[in-house]
């Protein structure tokens, strides 16, 4: 699709009535300076929205600040209706208006170059006559339109915009840019197609395209938490100590440090779950996470850092490898004996004689001893306590449009609730992968297992 | 990141090495005349080696990687830091290039290990090389040996030649070799296959996969850098400095009603009556100019403000009852009347704020 084929949508309005809210929810991107106070938009800026086979444009404008003399330039300026398009250029081309006028000349340029008119207004306050200049103004433009109501703190006067609206736009929408839902946002976008038949193929794209997006944004955010899970679940912070009371002495460290690792963790799958949502402005507040309490322990470690078992197997191995080099070089005429025999060697002088190992030393260095640990946590609640503080962000993420820009929290109290409303089989599944990630155990396709949980209010695209 | 893949190779080094060095002794001690085939130790140093670096490239390069890394996972020794590093490395899509680094240094190991015993069977016994085939002829062996031998094309004593491949053509048949020192002189052709196809052919590999492993991770780095911090507190946005309203209208002063007030407001507020706004006009008198609170001033207003002086007088009503003013709206009116000389904003008593 060419440039100039590509759906343009400039956003105009009063100033401070959530022009840029608007952008900044469709286009999702929250870099688009919002405030309170009116003015901040001064120039016009297009922000270009692409999806994987399409794109459109948005044009955040500045608010009309002299509409009735505008208007009463225009109506000077020209004779008949059949001019009005023309005057409106000549409006923007004329030095005196750029310099009388630059906000009003600012805002029609891009609709005077093809872009159609999103009309946007506050439905929270009454409809006043004053705005009737600038709907007549636009009207002169002669582009395809539409009207938005932002109802910014309430829906009180919903009814009566849209009594006045009708009479200047032929479709007349209520979109809130802070609340909307995504099904709310492709709905707004199909009505966008009406505006000029050429565009409604690609909008329609668009809309398939954001739908897909989506479903992608929800399998990479569990991706986040199945990482997240083996991760908090596995973790273990050790040092290694000559004796016990060297182990005793370094515990409160570990226990800190053990505690500023799972914080950090967790504030990097909260990051990369916002990265997903592109989200790159948007403030949370991580509470602390209750960690169970005892979670330090004393070990004893053999080569390599290796515990009493991993050396067992260890050995088994090595003992089985060997017996079978022995039985290639008498051509199997061993019967195998030798990786057998290899494997049962191996495997017991690890297991008794691995306690003589913690006095050894090879080379003035030692080869087993203590080591302080702690973690890996083991309390059956903690899993479930890492998924719920997950999801209870991945909910506020996946819902936050890009111009709301509150700050948001991490709470888990109601996810017993949310499991209680799986499937039984899916809950069982869900236990057990649990059972196992604390058991240090891999679980086949933990994504699958956690998927239920997301999908528990996906809203309807 | 290079802590990481040396901590994790040691055990896969040492069972390469002994590996290694068990198969060559096994392999090299040959029959009870001390007799080794070569064929078979052609394919123990070259085929293998071959086919072994051809595995490890297409494992490297396929989608999925091959399934024998993913066994060495799960063998029960690695321990919890281990694991972590190995599901770091997953999560950071480097798995597939640290197995690699891990294949070609486990095979490095081996070959090393099968150099030394090599030599220390070499040193301490002697190997007696020999050949048979029942469908080969030496004729028909040279030119592969040849192509074997063709990177150490320089390396004259090593190379194979007819004379040699006659001499030691073995029958199990026959009781013992004519000439003992014949058999022997093909160590140099051997000793040159494990240097070149599976000490430096690993070697080199290794050393590539490093390179890549730590271009693919610097990579990372810098979008993990990116990605793993969630944004910076926002700055509070800047305070302005505002009017203090007043609650003292001028003695002589004309009411407009610039926002199009409804009569019933108008009346509510007790100012008098309003007119409508001549945008353009220059009043003698101080005026008193009626806006909806809730809306933004304009530059039209701004406008006729630098021609007048008076108030501003913000109204905030709903159902044609004038309320209190949310604080919000009044700062935007407060903020622009500072920047307005000549002009005070006037809250009438209804429009005490919230």
């Amino acid at each position: 699709m060419s440039a100039k084929n590509i759906p343009r949508f400039a956003v105009v309005g009063h100033p401070n009535k959530g022009k840029s809210s608007i952008v900044s929810t469709l286009s999702r991107n929250d870099n688009i300076a919002i405030s309170s106070r009116s003015g901040t938009t001064e120039t016009a800026h297009s922000y270009l929205v692409e999806t994987l086979h399409g794109s459109y444009a948005l044009i955040d404008t500045p608010g009309f600040q002299r509409p009735r003399k505008v208007l009463q330039w225009l109506q000077k300026h020209c004779n008949s209706a059949s001019e009005r398009a023309a005057t409106i250029k000549r409006f923007i081309a004329s030095d005196e208006c750029q310099h009388m006028y630059k906000d009003e000349v600012e805002l029609l340029r891009p609709i005077a170059a093809g872009a159609a008119i999103l009309y946007v207004v506050d439905g929270s306050h009454p409809y006043g006559s004053e705005y009737e200049a600038e709907m007549e103004i636009l009207r002169w433009t002669g582009q395809p339109s539409m009207a938005l109501i932002n109802p910014i703190h309430s829906t009180d006067c919903i009814p009566e915009w849209e009594n006045a609206l009708a009479q200047f736009f032929k479709s007349v929408r209520v979109f809130n840019p802070l609340a909307a839902e995504f099904h709310k946002h492709t709905e707004l976008l199909a009505t966008f197609a009406h505006l000029n038949p050429q565009w409604s193929a690609n909008i329609e794209t668009i809309i398939n395209d954001l739908k897909l997006a989506r479903q992608a944004q929800q399998h990479e955010s569990i991706k986040v938490l199945v990482e997240l899970l083996e991760e908090l679940c596995a973790h273990q912070h050790t040092q290694r100590v000559l004796n016990k009371q060297q182990a005793e002495a370094v515990k409160p460290m570990l226990e800190k440090q053990f505690k500023q690792w799972v914080k950090n963790r967790e504030e990097q799958a909260s990051a990369a779950l916002l990265q997903i949502y592109a989200h790159q402005q948007t403030q949370v507040s991580l509470d602390k996470m209750q960690l169970p309490p005892e979670l330090f322990d004393i070990d004893e470690w053999y080569i390599w850092g290796l515990d009493k078992k991993q050396l067992t197997y260890a050995a088994t191995i090595a003992g089985a490898v060997s017996g079978a080099a022995l039985d290639v070089a008498v051509a199997g005429h061993s019967f195998m004996l030798g990786a057998f025999g290899g494997g049962v060697i191996g495997a017991s002088s690890a297991w008794f004689g691995s306690s003589k190992l913690l006095e050894m030393k090879l080379k003035g260095l030692p080869i087993g001893g203590y080591q302080a640990t702690v973690g890996p946590i083991k309390n059956r609640n903690f899993p479930y306590v890492v998924m719920g503080r997950f999801i209870h962000l991945y909910r506020q993420v996946a819902n936050l449009n890009h111009a709301n820009r509150s700050a948001l929290n991490i709470n888990a109290e109601d996810f017993k609730q949310r499991v209680e409303q799986l499937e039984k089989s899916d809950q069982r599944e869900l236990h057990k992968a649990c059972e196992r990630l604390l058991k240090q155990k891999s679980v086949d396709d933990l994504a699958a297992t956690l998927a239920p949980l997301f999908e528990l209010d996906e809203p309807s695209s | 990141m290079t802590n990481t893949a040396t901590q994790i190779s040691k055990p896969i080094l040492f069972l390469s090495a002994a590996l290694g060095f068990l198969l060559t002794l096994a392999v090299m001690n040959g029959d009870a005349s001390g007799r080794v085939n070569l064929l078979y130790l052609l394919l123990i140093f070259v085929a293998v080696p071959l086919f072994g670096a051809l595995l490890s490239i297409v494992g490297l390069l396929s989608r999925d990687g091959i399934n024998s890394a993913k066994l060495v996972k799960a063998l029960p020794i690695w321990t919890n830091s281990q694991r972590a590093n190995m599901r770091m490395l997953e999560r950071q899509q480097l798995s597939k290039p640290w197995y690699f680094v891990q294949s070609q240094a486990a095979a490095l190991a081996y070959s090393i290990a099968s150099l030394a015993a090599f030599i220390v069977l070499l040193l301490t016994t002697d190997i007696n090389f020999v050949w048979r085939s029942t469908l080969l002829s030496a004729d028909d062996l040279l030119p592969i040996l040849r192509v074997v031998a063709a990177p150490w094309w320089f390396w004259e004593s090593a190379q194979p030649t007819m004379t040699l491949l006659e001499q030691t053509r073995d029958s199990r048949l026959l009781n013992s070799m004519a000439n003992a020192q014949v058999v022997g002189q093909w160590w140099l052709f051997v000793l040159a296959t494990q240097i070149t196809y599976a000490f430096l052919l690993r070697g080199i590999l290794l050393t590539c996969g490093r390179m890549y492993l730590a271009t693919q991770f610097a990579k990372w780095r810098v979008t993990h850098q990116q990605q793993s911090k969630l944004p910076p507190s926002n700055a509070a946005e800047p305070t302005v400095d505002l009017a203090e309203p007043t609650q003292v209208l001028p003695t002589e002063y004309v009411l407009l009603n610039y926002a199009n007030l409804p009569l019933e407001i108008t009346k509510t507020l007790g100012l008098g009556n309003a007119k409508a706004i001549d945008l353009e006009q220059r009043y003698n008198t101080a005026v008193v100019v009626l806006v909806k609170a809730w809306e933004p001033p304009l530059g039209e207003l701004h406008d006729f403000m630098r021609l007048n002086h008076g108030v501003l007088c913000p109204v905030y009503y709903r159902h044609e009852a004038a309320l209190p003013i949310p604080a919000q709206y009044l700062d935007e009116w407060r903020r622009f009347t500072l920047q307005a000389p000549n002009w005070q904003l006037y809250l009438a008593p209804q429009g005490i704020v919230q």
